[in-house]
């Protein structure tokens, strides 16, 4: 029986960012989604879903179409170039501009040799992808007004493209328009846009347009086989399935609403000669504001808007996961000496000093509920990035001296005084360091770990006022990692540096001799969190699979109860939807882990008997606690004494972060999902039965 | 309470001489008019013709419906007499029964019996009787031979049936008759006159124990006269009231309604058309009237249902009215108006004792001389017994003393005044008011003037009724009584009610808000303010005392709030959390 104080934090005030287009690829499962701010987030949807790595956005540029060429990122936006992204320094590599103004639309053909970018003028640039870039290869003619869409055909000759009234079929070879299809009007002086388009093998054209209607056409001859009126606004977005025998769409109105091909009798089977027809099939309504971009990945819809949530449905099996529109762990630092915690936004930062409570007087007692404050909490500083750039990683010492952040082009160091006045101070830059992915300070506020967009995990000693390059380490040239560094830690005394990769590479070097300790066993999955626990120097892992993993640093072995473990974790907890997001210690207790995803605390005591793989991990609460929801209660079993090692608190949404204090406080931030709701714009009105 | 309702014109009348009269039909909802030659069945309701007959022969009486025989009859030429039934087509084709004696008309009766037959020399007899022995000569006369019949009314109680006759002779002296029908009952003849005055309008009222004759002279006094079963009544009886109602100058009719409620169709005092109101014999009010632009002399008015009818110059016009329950707080203060006026007439004649009754079962009711502990003032005692006496309720009380109370600045008798009477009229608060005011002085506290300002603030008083009155105090005095309410708001001690200062004080600024705007003057400026500043404090106030109800409330439930602190802060909380 073990209580805590838990600083709920609900001022971490992020903003929504709208998603704008998704880009899935299905060899390596993952999803470029780009946001309002023209960030690109990858999602790796191998295992549980997760951010792997976020592109930070450039000032004044935006993002209006992305698409994987291979492995290979390029987006199109309004500046008038195409962009590829180089996904190891999380930057772009290269603009080319495109002929004539704005870029709206972007596509690769299917054998990923040539991208197709069409522009506010009507012409259609094509690209040859090379190795180290793009070539420009030609333009088709010029079409009267922009071209919002364009899609490639499976044989890679023709190209499909949409415009205001209009639906065009042209030759890549000839460069000459073949048909134009005209969806008509609603209005007669209103014109429709075609919003978007797919094509499948047997050359039927579908297109989504501003009357909120979906039309099939027939490719061959240019005409039009069916249309219906599904929505009640404009159809942004739709997408076809794998097998090309259904497709969905979205839009401002944002009932998503899927097409599936039935073969009408007489026709054999699958076999092209046979008659077929769309009907409409079943209809979800999953975003309540306008839904920007559908993808389907392995048979799941994956759906995004202006709401900013990913949802990843299901439908049969009818499920439904939505993923917050939080910044990639760690956004949350934790200073316990200061009692500040520091709080990165999209361009600045935010250092709060922690409330108190009155001290308690029985402490035998057992307390719930909600402690009277005999000092609230105050922001202390508000740092904002130099020229508004998004910053890409931030960390606060533990006395709150020392305060780092990096955007894509600089690494900046700050000594921050605390007190009645809190004053700052910009500490020399170190030339050596351009811009970093990850810093972390020791937990003697001693050395600064950083690992830098070039690979790098270099030791900064901080001393005084000024910053002395203490060590560099260059895991990509000795062959230790292989991409970008998304996790790094220091254990508590300072001796270990612990640093994973997206390829599940995870390196350890001791910082008494700069040597390499140990490089783990690869899993398949990427490692999600891990953290050293403080007193026992034990590393535990936990991967995107939710598989937990615990190694001894100083035996560098796995720890018993690791071996164990593995292959008896609860199917409930492998299954869950939300990837680990950080592990955290109990000071006072060896056996706990404590494993933080999006509304889960899970708390593992090694102490206890390991449950069955089948069992239900009950949740600890006491019956007059509110927050439970109906199917979190159900799925969960409540108990007040749990008997086996694993169970989960559910008291939160949107959970950020969980990190100890001091003694007995924990530290929970979290994003009420009102204040993001709160934030959004007015979606599109509409009278449902029982709704307000 | 009695009401007449909108009424309706049932037909036009082109010649009023011929309408001879109107009876009840078979149905309650019609009626049956008899025009010279034609007789014509209305229905009230729509005021659709039914059916109608027409004769050769001119009809001298009203047609009249026999509920017994299920027939109409009708009398002809004075002496025929035709029954038929509805369904006849032609009344000229039905047998006349010829008489030796000349009828006046046919009487329907409501209890089953038969109509009765009157003759003209005042013979009353059933039709069946009548009829047999139509051959005989009756000798029978009642009336003088120079007598004729002007007025008769059908009168029945358990016991005894009877016809009252008012006749006219040819000397212009009219006479009361009673005339028995059935039962023990003896002839009465009394000649109805009183000195000076004519008569104008006459009816009879049945009542509870009593069957009274109503006069209505020429200087409009109603009169009363019970008849039966008194023995030996003498003219004119007791006086109901003057009904000033309508005008004395022309004749009047008279139709009874109910046992208190009688129907007046006159002219118009005014001179200028006709008045139908119904008056209450019992408390002597006029409870309802209707106006008619034009009136015809002599008035007609018939009864029928709950329905009059009226025949002015150019129509018949129907009048529903409606006689309900009757209650007497409809009628409190009705009576007084009339008798506060100071009597001229030479011969007022007190008839009535106003008697004072303690109703409340232990003396609860207020009544002011009934509660023995009271001490009157000497100086009013006598008044207020002689007001007592009159039956004055507490308002005409005040009216009348005040003028001479203010007169003489009995201050001490005005404060028992206010303290002690609780209907106290609006206008006479104001009037005290304005006495206080003229003699008040803003220095000494204790002055008499100054405890009769703060009785008059603490009088009860009805707003909208004080406003009009408000509206006459001089605008200096208005700013006097202002600042004597924003000293009383200040003092520690206040002697008025807060609530009394305040509603007061929103009276008062009401009262004169436009003279408030437009006047520049600084010290009603500052006035404003200072009163302004009062009522924020009072707010203020206020809402301190609002945030200490709900501990109280708790209080008083025995909850001992557990304090809350105000920590729950939406954005941060500290909490305790069960972590295993």
């Amino acid at each position: 029986m073990s209580t805590c104080r838990v600083h709920s934090v609900r001022f971490y005030d992020l903003e929504p960012r709208a998603i704008h287009c998704m880009a899935y690829e299905s060899t390596q499962r993952k999803l470029a989604v780009s946001r309002s701010d023209s960030s690109i987030e990858v999602w790796d949807l191998a295992h549980t879903p997760h951010i792997e790595r976020t592109i930070p956005g450039r000032v004044n540029s935006s993002v209006e179409a992305i698409t994987w060429c291979g492995e290979r990122l390029f987006s199109a936006g309004l500046q008038g170039t195409i962009t590829e992204y180089n996904l190891q320094t999380l930057s772009y590599k290269f603009d080319i501009p495109v002929t004539a103004g704005p870029c709206w639309c972007l596509e690769s053909n299917c054998s990923n040799t040539r991208l197709a970018a069409g522009t506010e003028d009507g012409y259609i640039n094509i690209f040859t992808v090379t190795n180290d870039g793009l070539m420009y290869e030609k333009i088709l003619d010029r079409q009267e007004g922009r071209i919002l869409c364009l899609a490639w055909d499976a044989t890679g000759d023709v190209i499909i493209t949409g415009s205001a009234d209009a639906v065009r079929i042209w030759n890549v070879d000839s460069g000459h328009a073949i048909h134009r299809m005209t969806p008509g009007r609603d209005e007669r002086k209103k014109e429709t846009i075609i919003w978007c388009l797919a094509v499948i093998k047997d050359f039927t054209i579908i297109s989504g347009d501003s009357r909120g209607c979906i039309t099939f056409w027939d490719g061959n001859t240019g005409t039009q086989i069916e249309s219906f009126q599904t929505h009640k606004a404009d159809i942004l977005c739709l997408c076809l399935a794998e097998d090309e025998n259904s497709v969905y769409c979205a839009g401002v109105d944002p009932l998503i609403i899927s097409f599936t091909k039935v073969w009408l009798r007489g026709g054999t089977g699958t076999s092209s000669c046979g008659r077929s027809k769309w009907v409409k099939s079943v209809q979800r309504r999953i975003h309540d504001h306008d839904v920007r971009a559908l993808a389907l990945a392995d048979g799941k819809l994956l759906s995004a808007g202006v709401d900013s949530y990913l949802a990843i449905s299901s439908y049969p099996p009818r499920q439904l996961v939505k993923y917050p529109p939080l910044l990639q762990a760690p956004s949350v630092s934790v200073c316990p000496e200061a009692r500040c915690i520091m709080l990165r936004y999209l361009s600045h930062l935010e250092v709060w000093q922690l409330g108190n409570t009155a001290p308690i007087e029985n402490g035998d007692e057992i307390h719930e509920g909600i402690l009277p404050l005999i000092e609230d909490p105050i922001r202390l500083l508000t740092l904002k990035s130099r020229g508004g750039d998004a910053i890409v990683c931030a960390d606060m010492s533990s006395n709150g001296k020392w305060i780092a952040y990096s955007s894509v082009t600089t690494l900046c160091f700050f000594s921050f005084q605390l007190g009645s006045k809190p004053s700052l101070q910009k500490a020399p830059v170190l030339c050596e360091v351009s811009s970093a992915h990850r810093i972390t300070f020791t937990s003697d506020s001693t050395r600064a770990i950083v690992s830098t967009s070039t690979g790098d995990i270099v030791v900064i000693q901080l001393g005084g006022d000024e910053l002395v390059l203490e060590h560099v380490f260059h895991p990509l040239d000795d062959r230790l990692l292989k991409d970008a560094v998304h996790l790094l830690t220091v254990s508590h005394d300072g001796q270990f540096i612990v640093a994973g990769d997206h390829c599940s590479n995870i390196i350890v070097w001791t910082t008494a001799d700069w040597k390499h300790h140990c490089s783990l066993p690869r899993y398949s999955c990427v490692p999600t969190a891990l953290s050293v626990h403080p007193r026992t120097n034990v590393l535990v892992i936990v991967y995107s699979d939710h598989k937990v993993v615990e190694y001894s640093l100083c035996g560098r072995k796995y720890t018993t109860f690791s071996r164990g473990l593995e292959g008896r974790h609860p199917v409930q907890w492998l299954s869950r939807g939300f990837a680990v997001n950080s592990v955290t210690f109990d000071p006072n207790n060896e056996d706990i882990i404590m494993l933080q995803d999006d509304n889960t605390i899970c708390i593992i005591d090694k102490d206890k008997e390991l449950p069955l793989a089948e069992a239900k991990i009950p949740r600890v609460g006491s019956p007059q606690s509110l927050s439970d929801s109906l199917d979190s209660s159900q799925c969960h079993p409540r108990t007040t004494t749990p008997q086996h090692a694993f169970h989960v608190i559910k008291k939160y949404k949107h959970l950020v972060h969980v990190d100890w204090l001091s003694g007995d406080e924990l530290i929970a931030v979290e994003v009420n999902p009102l204040a993001l709701a709160e934030k959004l714009p007015a979606s599109l009105k509409e009278k449902r039965f029982g709704v307000m | 309470m009695a009401r007449l309702c909108a009424y309706y014109s049932l037909f036009p009348l082109i010649d009023h001489r011929s309408l001879l009269g109107i009876a009840e039909d078979s149905t309650s909802d019609c009626v049956i008019v008899t025009l010279g030659k034609n007789i014509i069945r209305y229905k009230l309701l729509n005021q659709k013709q039914i059916s109608s007959w027409s004769s050769i022969e001119k009809l001298s009486s009203p047609v009249v419906y026999d509920a017994v025989g299920n027939q109409y009859i009708a009398v002809f030429n004075r002496n025929q007499l035709r029954l038929w039934t509805e369904q006849e087509e032609n009344v000229d084709k039905i047998k006349k029964i010829k008489f030796e004696q000349q009828i006046h008309c046919v009487i329907p009766q409501t209890n089953g019996s038969e109509p009765l037959i009157m003759f003209t020399n005042g013979a009353v007899y059933p039709l069946s009787t009548a009829v047999e022995t139509r051959k005989e000569e009756n000798i029978s006369s009642l009336l003088d031979t120079n007598e004729i019949i002007e007025d008769y009314h059908l009168l029945a109680n358990e016991t005894c049936t009877f016809l009252t006759i008012l006749s006219r002779n040819s000397l212009d002296v009219t006479h009361f008759h009673v005339v028995p029908v059935t039962g023990n009952i003896s002839c009465i003849k009394l000649k109805v006159e009183r000195e000076n005055f004519c008569l104008m309008g006459q009816t009879t009222m049945q009542q509870e124990s009593s069957c009274n004759f109503l006069t209505l002279w020429s200087d409009g006094k109603l009169y009363s006269l019970p008849f039966h079963p008194q023995p030996f009544p003498k003219l004119p009886g007791t006086l109901v009231n003057t009904v000033r109602a309508v005008s004395m100058k022309h004749p009047v009719a008279l139709v009874s309604l109910s046992s208190s409620h009688v129907a007046i169709y006159g002219a118009d005092p005014s001179e200028e058309g006709a008045a139908l109101i119904i008056y209450n014999v019992q408390f002597g009010v006029v409870q309802s009237r209707h106006h008619f632009k034009l009136f015809a002399s002599p008035p007609c008015l018939w009864h029928a249902g709950t329905n009059l009818l009226i025949a002015t110059a150019h129509n018949l016009v129907v009048v529903p009215y409606k006689l309900e329950a009757q209650r007497l707080c409809a009628l409190v203060g009705a009576h007084c108006s009339g008798s506060a006026r100071p009597e001229h007439d030479s011969d007022v004649q007190e008839l009535h004792q106003a008697q004072c009754s303690n109703w409340g079962a232990n003396g609860t009711m207020k009544d002011i001389f009934a509660e023995s502990d009271q001490h009157v003032p000497e100086a009013l005692k006598e008044h207020l017994e002689a007001l007592q006496a009159d039956g004055c309720c507490q308002s005409m009380m005040i009216e009348k003393l005040l003028p001479l109370l203010l007169e003489t600045k009995a201050i001490s008798e005005l404060v028992w005044c206010i303290e002690h009477f609780t209907d106290i009229p609006e206008r006479s608060l104001v009037q005290i008011l304005l006495f206080s005011l003229e003699n008040f002085t803003k220095t000494e506290k204790q002055e008499p003037y100054h405890k009769l300002l703060n009785a008059v603030l603490h009088a009860p008083f009805s707003d909208v009724c004080l406003m009009p009155s408000l509206h006459t105090l001089p605008f200096h005095h208005t700013l006097t009584l202002l600042h004597h309410l924003a000293e009383e708001f200040e003092a520690d001690v206040s002697e008025v009610k807060l609530c009394n200062l305040v509603e007061w004080t929103s009276l008062l600024l009401d009262a004169h808000y436009q003279r408030y705007l437009l006047s520049g003057d600084p010290q009603v400026l500052q006035l404003l303010r200072r009163i302004r500043g009062l009522v924020i404090d009072q707010i203020v106030h206020m809402n301190e005392l609002k945030g200490l109800l709900p501990l109280l409330q708790q209080f008083e439930e025995g909850k001992l709030s557990v304090k809350k602190p105000q920590f729950a802060n939406k954005l941060y909380s500290i909490e305790w959390l069960r972590l295993y």
